[in-house]
Formats: C-alpha cells, sequence, structure tokens
C-alpha cells in the first residue's frame, strides 16, 4: 500500500514562506479552490492557507536558535478527522494515502477541526466547508506534465530543497531513507495518528575536509587546452559592463 | 607573468571577460584616498580641501582600512541613548509593495520592535507593551517583542511593513498603518552640528553612503494615556485618479482571474 508524504528538513528551512505561496497559487485555481481572503486590502485581513510556517526560537542569547516550522496536514495514517465526519465528506484514499474533504457532502459542522490534534484544517468561511492540504493531488497524477514537475507545489517552490516528497511505505524511497538516515521524526506520536508527514530536526553540520579535495580536479585551464584567441578587436566583459 | 596567475589571465582574455593579459592589482593601499589626505594636509599642489573639511577629510581619508566609532555615537550623547536600532526586511517581504498582495499581508500585516528581554526587564516593559523608541532626532511609538536572537544592546525590526495611512491602496484602518511602523522618524539625514559644520551629510566620508545603522535610540514603556497605535500618524493619503473606490470584500483568483464566486462553488469530486 502507498502513503504519500511531504519530508520537511527543519535544518534547511529558512522561514521565506515560498511554499506557503505557491501552494496557494496552485490550489486557489485547482480542484480544492477557490481560497478566498476576507478584508484583502483592510484591517486584520485573513484568508485560507493549506500551508503555515510558524517561527520560534530555542534557547537564549548568544546561543539561540530561530526554528521556522512549515506545518500543512499530515496526512495520518489513522487519522481523527475521518471518523467524526458525519456526512462522510472527510475520507482517506486507500490508493495513496491522501486525506481529503468531499466539498458536496460537507456541512462545515467543524468536528473534523476540533478532532484535528495539529490545528492544520480550515474552514473557508466563505464557502462554509473545510479545506485542507491535498497533496497537490491535481497535480502528482497529471500526466500532461513533466515527470520532474508531478510533485506538489510547494516541493517544487522551496528554493532550499528543504521540502521531499514520495512514498514512505517503500522503504528504498528517498522519503523513507531520509527518515531512516537522519532522524526522520513524526509530531505528537504519542496520540496514535501515526501522521505521515515526517520532520527532519535541526542538526550540526561539520564539514570534513580531505587532502585530495584540495586540488581542483575540473580546473577549466586544464580541461580546455591552449584553445584559440579571439580578435584583438573582439569585444570583451570588459566592454559592455562599467562599475 | 607567473606570481600574476598567468594561467588564469590567459584563459580570461580567451574567453573575453578581459581585454589584456595583463595584472590585475588589487589596491589595499588606495593612492587615491592618499591624495585627498595630502590634499587636507596641504602638501598638495593640486585642489586643496574647503577650510573647515580639512581635519575631517585628513582624519578619514586614510589610504588604508582602519576602525572608528560611528560618526554619529561620536557626537550624541551614549549614555543617554545607549542603544542601536537597525533594521531588516522579513523573509517574505521583498519591498514595501509587497503590502498590496492579499496573499503576503496576511503573512505580514504589521511589524514589532524586537528587543532583547533583559532590555524589557531592565527598563519595565514587557513582551507585546507598547513602547516610545526615541533617538536625539525623534521618537515612534511602536509594539515590542521578546526575542533571544536580539543582541541585548540593541533593538531591531522589519522595514518594508509600516505604511503611511492610506498609503499602497490600502484601507485607513489597515494594520500596516495602525500598528506597523517605520524607524525611519528617529534617523537625521544630518549629522549634529559640530566643528566641520552645521549641515553634513549623515554618511559614510568616503563613499556618501547613508548611516542609517549608527542611530543611537533609548526605549521606554509607552504612558497610559498613550492610544494603543503606532505614532507618527500622518492624514490619510488621498486615491488618485484611476484607484478604485471600494474594494471587495471579499476576493478569490481562480485560474489566474480575479474570480468572483460561483454560487454553490467548489469543485466536483
Amino acid at each position: 500500500m502507498t502513503q504519500l508524504a511531504l519530508i520537511i528538513d527543519l535544518n534547511v528551512c529558512v522561514g521565506c514562506h515560498a511554499c506557503v505561496t505557491s501552494c496557494k497559487e496552485w490550489n486557489t485555481s485547482g480542484w480544492a479552490g477557490p481560497l478566498a481572503d476576507f478584508r484583502p486590502h483592510d484591517r486584520d485581513p485573513t484568508g485560507t492557507f493549506f500551508n503555515r510556517v510558524q517561527t520560534f526560537e530555542v534557547g537564549e542569547y548568544p546561543n539561540t536558535e530561530t526554528v521556522h516550522f512549515p506545518k500543512s496536514c499530515l496526512h495520518c495514517e489513522d487519522p481523527p478527522c475521518v471518523p467524526v465526519c458525519p456526512t462522510g465528506a472527510s475520507y482517506k484514499r486507500e490508493s495513496d494515502g491522501i486525506v481529503l474533504v468531499d466539498y458536496d457532502k460537507c456541512i462545515g459542522c467543524k468536528y473534523c477541526s476540533w478532532a484535528c490534534p495539529y490545528g492544520v484544517r480550515e474552514l473557508d468561511e466563505k464557502q462554509r466547508v473545510m479545506k485542507k492540504c491535498t497533496l497537490c493531488v491535481d497535480r502528482i497524477y497529471d500526466k500532461s506534465l513533466p515527470e520532474s514537475e508531478r510533485k506538489p507545489a510547494c516541493v517544487l517552490a522551496c528554493p532550499t530543497s528543504a521540502r521531499l516528497f514520495g512514498d514512505i511505505h517503500d522503504s528504498d524511497s528517498e522519503v523513507s531513507v531520509n527518515i531512516r538516515e537522519n532522524g526522520g521524526y513524526q509530531l505528537m506520536p504519542e496520540w496514535g495518528t501515526r501522521p505521515a508527514n515526517h520532520y527532519l530536526p535541526r542538526r550540526k553540520t561539520r564539514i570534513t575536509l580531505h587532502p585530495d579535495e584540495l586540488v581542483r580536479a575540473d580546473n577549466p585551464l586544464k580541461k580546455e587546452g591552449p584553445g584559440v584567441e579571439p580578435p584583438k578587436d573582439a569585444p570583451t566583459l570588459d566592454d559592455i559592463t562599467s562599475w | 607573468m607567473r606570481n600574476w596567475n598567468k594561467g588564469y589571465l590567459t584563459w580570461a582574455r580567451r574567453h573575453r571577460l578581459t581585454r589584456y593579459v595583463e595584472p590585475i592589482s588589487v589596491h589595499l593601499y588606495s593612492e587615491v584616498l592618499q591624495k585627498f589626505r595630502l590634499a587636507a594636509q596641504g602638501r598638495w599642489d593640486g585642489k586643496q580641501s574647503p577650510e573647515r573639511q580639512r581635519k575631517r577629510v585628513d582624519t578619514f581619508f586614510d589610504p588604508l582600512p582602519f576602525y572608528y566609532e560611528p560618526l554619529e555615537s561620536q557626537l550624541v550623547d551614549t549614555r543617554g541613548y545607549p542603544l542601536r536600532a537597525i533594521t531588516q526586511r522579513p523573509m517574505a517581504m521583498y519591498h514595501s509593495w509587497n503590502s498590496q498582495n492579499a496573499w503576503l499581508r496576511q503573512i505580514h500585516a504589521h511589524n514589532y520592535l524586537f528587543v532583547s528581554p533583559r532590555l524589557g526587564a531592565a527598563n519595565g516593559f514587557d513582551d507585546g507593551d507598547w513602547v516610545w523608541v526615541e533617538s536625539p532626532h525623534g521618537r515612534v511609538r511602536a509594539m515590542c517583542r521578546f526575542s533571544e536572537a536580539v543582541e541585548p544592546g540593541t533593538v531591531c525590526t522589519w522595514n518594508a511593513i509600516g505604511k503611511s495611512t492610506g498609503a499602497w491602496g490600502l484601507s485607513p484602518d489597515a494594520n500596516e498603518s495602525k500598528k506597523g511602523f517605520l524607524l525611519n522618524h528617529v534617523i537625521s539625514e544630518e549629522l549634529p552640528p559640530h566643528e566641520c559644520g552645521d549641515h553634513l551629510s549623515n554618511s559614510d566620508p568616503v563613499t556618501g553612503q547613508a548611516a542609517w545603522y549608527d542611530v543611537r535610540v533609548r526605549v521606554y514603556k509607552a504612558y497610559d494615556k498613550d492610544p494603543k497605535e503606532t505614532w507618527p500618524r500622518f492624514d490619510a493619503v488621498k486615491p488618485v485618479g484611476g484607484m478604485p473606490s471600494r474594494r471587495p470584500r471579499w476576493q478569490a483568483y481562480v485560474a489566474g482571474a480575479f474570480g468572483r464566486f460561483r454560487p454553490g462553488g467548489g469543485p466536483r469530486t
């Protein structure tokens, strides 16, 4: 059985919010949209987001760390939001483990948001239905996209590659290897929800230099040989830049 | 030429990065600055420094790099204004105009003055309190937020968030103008009057780079009678021609269009 999930590396995330805005950009126009905004240019603007970044500090000055913590639906393997739904709108797909909401059945009663211990469900105040991360279900199976782009929008947008996407039940997948080898952990496992999304912890990075790495193997001076000298009047970078 | 990195220079010439295969020397000792200094000292035949600037040019146009205490710190009462105030941009905001974007506004609609909790304890204010940030040039009222990531002798905030009332197409009661603030009001364009002149630019003497980060401030709790909003306040900016007179209360984008809600809308599953 497949269980798709996100792995978020807290050691790499810099809190730029690119995942937040790219998520909303894709999903407002897609299967789960629109994601409306209330009072967009007035006091206390608010709206629906599937993904948010929380920032907090650890430690005391001068040994402080600032942690940026992206949060979205964790696609639990035993999701507490599903059995509480009175209309069956909230469901977990057997084929790939994604937790979704059928807006046609949802009556906006918020039981699922009370049941979710992670606070990742958002009631759309305009449509009065519950919305949440779909792992970009309308994108990851789209055969019209190149295979490299069949990933959630947030994964593609992340400039530091802090977000990985894959099947955590496939022990050879990139996400499984990362969970296993880099100390991937779940949020609040004591609730027994078995979240599919995992986080990689902050860790010290140490650089080990080996003597042979100090010699540049791909030195262009050696690779290119003497080459052809351009004519004396050919333009150079000096001619087109100034400072 | 071996000691001038000949291999790189021939390669650079071949790839048209440079015109000539000639040594590129980086000047640690700046002959240009030394000429200014000699002029100030009266040991140069060419153009001379203005008389009242002689000492200043002689001091700062040093041909070798050196450290000196920021000019403003030399001229103001640093006991009365013991703190430094600096600014940065939040990660999600590229520029002031980002506040026109309804999504980015929801990430950062106002800014705080970030201070060390030690500073709060010493000056009698708590996390989230309204405080005055005062420099010799002016003062700003803002909300403070305790942060262990700020050096205790420094306060810090985000620029690009605070807006004048009604500016950037936002409504007059937008958080950006009610709770957001700019540190600009405590920073001076000019140095305090001193022996080199009454209206000297508050900037680096050599490059002219504005010395925003040199400002010295003190921070104290706002008075009980102070309104819970930032200060200074200005009359609302009036809309100009072409701007929409009314903004929708709800807004959503569908497939790139600024969309209307379909009745009973939503996806089919």
